[in-house]
Order: structure tokens, then sequence, then C-alpha cells
């Protein structure tokens, strides 16, 4: 009976693998051999030509053990699609934590209660709030994304607004300065209508275009 | 990659996924499995087998433990997770859309 183990570990060569995982692969290969080889021998084929059709198992050392490195450096599709998602979510909260601070120094205190600081100011932020609602849809889409995520990683921003107004709440009762016209109903209202809400509906319907599937069909080789 | 090569990677993971679905089963049997089930028709040698067993066990779509055989030896048994077994109805409607699409193309069941 041939040394199987010998034989795989010779051929193989280093997989570039861990020691463990290594000796694990070729004792498996090993075993595969030993079950051809014997098989053949039940069929009544001589020990020769069992032998043959043994190692005609592989005919390529060097692209077994390159599709074997492959195998193990491939990452788990899943993960790979978290990441990205992750990415994403952090990329597009960047992005509304930059567009917001310009806007703050940009924007000098008094022009804020400007008659016309709706049209100036807020209605611009807002629109570009849309893009980066859409930017966020269409990324998630392209990195197959289901509708949830895409919405999700379209409004994600909000996340920032929501932390920031919750803080002013918390400073409002419990900072050095406390506010206590921060803890009104009517400016809690208002505050968070402006500062939470329209913002997220604005990311909301940026994301509108890029919810729904494409219909084009797939074949198996696109897997 | 190519589309030949994308194919034969799909209508591996298909073959494999189906038969551990009856039950867990070493590399050897795996192979057996499927050439009797294909009658001859498709058959994976040590090559083709390992690299995708040893990818399907990366996406946690099959796990892999070291079994004692009736005949005494350790051999690695692969058996399908729930991950795995949720991919096997997507992967069966898609290539019978794609057998169906080619169907249609070439009139292959006509032939």
């Amino acid at each position: 009976m041939p040394d199987w183990e010998n034989i795989v570990r010779e051929r193989l060569g280093a997989l570039g693998v861990s020691p463990e995982r290594e000796e694990e692969v070729v004792a498996e290969l090993a075993g595969h051999f030993e079950d051809t080889y014997e098989g053949c021998l039940e069929r009544s084929a001589t020990p020769e030509s069992a032998l043959a059709f043994a190692f005609s198992e592989v005919t390529h050392w060097a692209r077994l053990r390159k599709e074997i490195r492959r195998a193990a450096r491939e990452e788990d599709p899943m993960s790979v699609h978290t990441k990205n998602l992750v990415l994403l979510g952090m990329t597009m909260l960047i992005s509304a934590a930059i567009l917001l601070l310009a806007l703050l120094r940009q924007v000098p205190p008094v022009a804020w209660v400007h008659p016309k600081a709706p049209m100036l100011f807020f209605i611009p932020w807002l629109l570009s709030y849309c893009v980066l609602g859409a930017l966020g849809a269409y990324w998630s889409r392209r990195e197959g994304g289901n509708t949830a995520t895409r919405f999700l990683s379209g409004v994600f921003p909000v996340a920032m607004h929501l932390a920031i107004f919750l803080c002013v709440i918390v400073a409002a009762v419990t900072g050095a300065s406390r506010n206590p016209e921060h803890l009104l109903p009517s400016f809690l209202v208002r505050a968070g209508l402006s500062f939470v809400v329209v913002p997220g509906i604005a990311l909301a319907i940026g994301t509108l275009p890029f919810l729904r599937n494409h219909t084009r069909e797939s074949s198996p080789a696109g897997t | 990659m190519g589309v030949t090569s994308s194919i034969k990677r799909g209508s591996a993971e298909l073959a494999i996924l189906s038969v551990l679905v009856e039950e867990p089963l070493h590399g050897y049997e795996i192979s057996k499995r499927i050439e009797e089930h294909t009658g001859g028709v498709l058959r994976f040698n040590l090559a083709s087998l390992y690299p995708m067993l040893y990818r399907l066990e990366k996406r946690g779509w099959v796990k892999a433990s070291w079994q004692t055989t009736s005949s005494g030896r350790r051999r690695r048994c692969y058996s399908l997770t729930a991950a795995g077994r949720k991919q096997l109805p997507p992967l069966r409607d898609e290539w019978r859309l794609f057998f169906r699409a080619l169907d249609r193309l070439a009139g292959v069941s006509r032939a």
C-alpha cells in the first residue's frame, strides 16, 4: 500500500496555510487517494492500474495547490457584503457631518435669522441630503443590498442628527450651561422636526429611485 | 472568470449541496454519489472536488468534522449547514431558469 500522505505532501508542496490546516488537507487528500485505489482493487484491477487510476485524479499538482490556496483566501461573501455596507454607512455619515459642519462654519449666526434663511440655506442643505440619500441607496444597490438595506444606507446619516439632538437634550438637563428652554415641548417638537425628521425625509426621498430592483434575469454563469 | 468556469463552478456547487442534503458524506463518497446519481455523466475528481468543498466550507454552506468510518479509517465528513440548506432552493431555481432559457434559445429538449 503506497504511503499516500507522503506522496500528497511531496507533490502538493507548501499551501501557505497554517501547519495544522496543511496537515489536515494532506490527510484528507491522502484518504481520497486511498479510497480511490482500494475501490479499484475491489473492482478487480491490478495494483498497477489501480495506482495509475488513483494518480489520474490529479494531473496538475501546481494547479491544485493554487486552487486550494485560492479557496483558503476566499472571503466569506457575507462578511465582504457586511463590510461594504458598514463602510458605506460610515461614508454617508461622514459626508453628512462634513456638509453640516461646512454649513455651520460658512453661515454667520446672524444669517440664520434672516427672513430668507430657509431659501438660502435650509432648502439647499435638504437638496444636498436628497443627493446623499440617493448616493447611499445607489451604492448599496451596487453592493447587492436588498430594498430595506438600500433604504437604511440612504437614511443612515439621520442617526447622526438623532445623536446630536439627544446630546442637546441631555446637555440641557445635566450640562454645565443648563437650558430649561431646550426641554420645552414646543422647542423639542420644532427642533426634532427641523433637525431630525425633515432631513430624514430628504434622505428618504433621495433613496426612492434606487429602491426598485433591476428586473434583468441572470444566468447561473453569473454565480 | 470565464463563463465556462463559472458554469462549472455553479453546477458543482449545486451537485455537492444536492448530495449532502441526503446525508453527511466524506469527499470520496461525495464524488461517487454524484457519479452514481448522474449515471456517470458528472464526475468529480480529487482536483475539482476539494477546492470546491473548501470554498463551500469557507462560505459556511457546509461544515466538516473528522469521523471514523466503519473500516476504522479517519475521514473528514461534510454536512450541510442551515445556510447551505437555504442556498439550495434558489440555486435550483436559478438552474431551472437557465436550462429553460437555453431550451428556448437552442431547442435542446427537441434536439
